[in-house]
């Protein structure tokens, strides 16, 4: 099937269903790009509907947005940066999300792309802020807490941002 | 799948996401982490304990996060040793290139609230932005990480010294073949000709002997040899000895060899330190003629070849170190302090607008945040 799929002449289509119940249909050459969906066509499992439990269907818009841009033969590179610039300016919960679900998917480059993008995003970001996009309660007593800081003072100069986007 | 049906999920999926908690799986935390520069990471440290045991004792995070770092231009820093309370221009121009003058920021880097400084001097070239100290008062040597300052004491057993040395004489390595941090250490003892030459790979508990014979040079050769005027660059240390003489040590054959260069008339033999810190490749100046003028070291074929014209480094650019960019607190002590800049604007070399400043060397090092208890002693 994998073999077959390589051939210009046929297109093999795959169904690919969101977390929401919605489903989507990509071409299989597109939608292996993620290391999941491939190994699930390679062992034959892909005749009927994919179900992506982890995958809500705003998410998956995104994905196959991504997987799309990134396949076409017709984008070129320029095309394909300026995309991922605007793919990563989105909020940091929708790159979370877009994140775990590249995980989930097991695609590298929008991993990558989603990890790099968030901290970027987080690099000045003070802890409480980042405790709070990431929604960690802390686990050190305020001693503990203060023995760290003080071990890299420099590291909380300047101007910090407080912000949660 | 009927429209009205999946909207219904679609809003009521969101609505119960915002209410629970989002509990990222730590492998995504890993990933995102590599990318942050170590201050940030240094900061976020007390995110959580989870956090802090990923960034400071994860061997694979710390591994991942340096080879990221390594390709990324902005990471890259220079060090500089300056000395101070030093009356005399050391660091001449070469060369009658048009020469622009900028100014050019300092970062002090020391290590905080351990130890007095005054009390301290460096006794190993740099590597990778890890440096030795000996300081006289406990008279224990420390493994000193530039970007975190995180410092470490070295075994006790490198301390045994004569009386009046400036500190044990290291050499720091890295070797790529193994990933692991080597110390090479001249040990001179009163009334004997030879020094002894033993090595440690830091992990590990043992020192290993190195046959003198093994040396290249004349052993007076080490008088004037201090190990802080050592360059090191891929798995290689080199330095010049007394009278012009070139010496290496490869970390990962653990030998010794001399660099054949061709000789000016006048055997001189000047390192040029910024623009081996540029260039990542060893480039000096043999003797004054302008034909010798800037050999590169051809590390693959061991010889030194004229330098190809690097439009970057053909201008000239001379930065003013005035003496506020170097703090009031370090003008007190009389030693060697260690100042970190940006690459990128880098200049080709030094002036000091104050003579109470000299240059010793300049090496380059690419932020990392390895924490010392993985190479633990």
């Amino acid at each position: 099937m994998a073999e077959a799929s390589s051939s210009i002449t046929e297109k093999f289509f795959l169904t690919l269903k969101s977390s929401d119940g919605d489903e989507f249909v990509l071409e299989e050459s597109i939608a292996i790009q993620s290391i999941t969906i491939k190994n699930m066509v390679e062992d034959g499992c892909s005749s009927s509907v994919i179900p992506l439990s982890k995958v809500d269907t705003e998410t998956l818009i995104k994905v196959i947005e991504y997987m799309k841009m990134h396949s076409s033969t017709s984008s070129n590179e320029e095309e394909i940066e300026n995309f991922d610039k605007k793919f990563v300016s989105n909020s940091i919960n929708t790159i979370l999300n877009i994140l775990e679900a590249a995980n989930f998917l097991d695609i590298n480059n929008l991993l990558e792309l989603c990890a790099e993008a968030v901290a970027n995003r987080i690099k000045n970001k003070t802890p409480e802020a980042v405790r709070k996009i990431f929604n960690i309660t802390s686990d050190f007593t305020p001693e503990e807490e203060a023995e760290i800081r003080n071990e890299t003072p420099w590291a909380f100069e300047g101007n910090l941002d407080h912000s949660l986007d | 799948m009927e429209g009205t049906f999946s909207e219904f999920t679609i809003t009521t999926t969101k609505k119960r996401r915002m209410e629970e908690k989002r509990e990222f799986a730590s492998d995504m935390v890993f990933e995102i982490l590599t990318w942050l520069p170590a201050k940030s990471l240094m900061r976020f440290r007390c995110v959580s304990k989870a956090w802090n045991s990923l960034i400071r004792h994860e061997p694979d995070f710390v591994k991942l996060h340096n080879a990221r770092f390594q390709t990324r231009p902005l990471a890259s820093r220079l060090l500089f040793e300056i000395g101070t309370h030093y009356h005399e221009v050391v660091e001449s121009r070469t060369s009658n290139l048009p020469t622009q003058v900028e100014g050019f920021s300092l970062q002090l880097a020391r290590p905080r609230h351990y130890f007095d400084f005054d009390e301290v001097t460096i006794c190993s070239n740099p590597c990778n932005g890890l440096v030795c100290f000996y300081n006289h008062k406990d008279t224990l040597s420390y493994l000193y990480n530039v970007t975190t300052g995180e410092i470490k004491a070295l075994p006790s057993s490198l301390t045994r010294l004569p009386k009046g040395r400036r500190g044990p004489t290291l050499f720091l390595g890295f070797d790529p073949a193994t990933e692991r941090y080597k110390l090479l250490h001249f040990v001179f003892y009163e009334n004997e000709k030879k020094p002894m030459i033993k090595i440690l790979t830091l992990g590990t508990t043992s020192w290993r002997r190195i046959q003198q014979d093994e040396y290249p040079l004349p052993f007076n050769s080490f008088y004037s040899c201090y190990a802080h005027e050592g360059i090191f660059l891929n798995g290689v240390v080199y330095w010049i000895a007394f009278k012009s003489q070139f010496a290496y040590f490869n970390f990962t054959e653990e030998k010794f060899g001399t660099p054949s260069y061709p000789q000016g008339r006048s055997r001189t033999l000047v390192l040029n330190k910024m623009q081996t810190a540029l260039l990542g490749k060893l480039d000096i100046r043999c003797g004054f003629r302008p034909e010798n003028c800037n050999l590169v070291y051809d590390e693959v074929n061991k010889v030194f070849v004229k330098s190809k014209s690097n439009p970057d480094l053909d201008k000239e650019k001379v930065a003013l170190l005035a003496p506020k960019n170097v703090d009031d607190e370090t003008t007190l002590c009389g030693n060697i302090v260690l100042a970190t800049g940006s690459v990128n604007s880098a200049p080709t070399s030094l002036v000091f607008a104050d003579h109470h400043f000299r240059l010793y060397r300049v090496s380059s090092f690419v932020e990392n945040i390895i924490p010392l208890t993985f190479i633990d002693v």
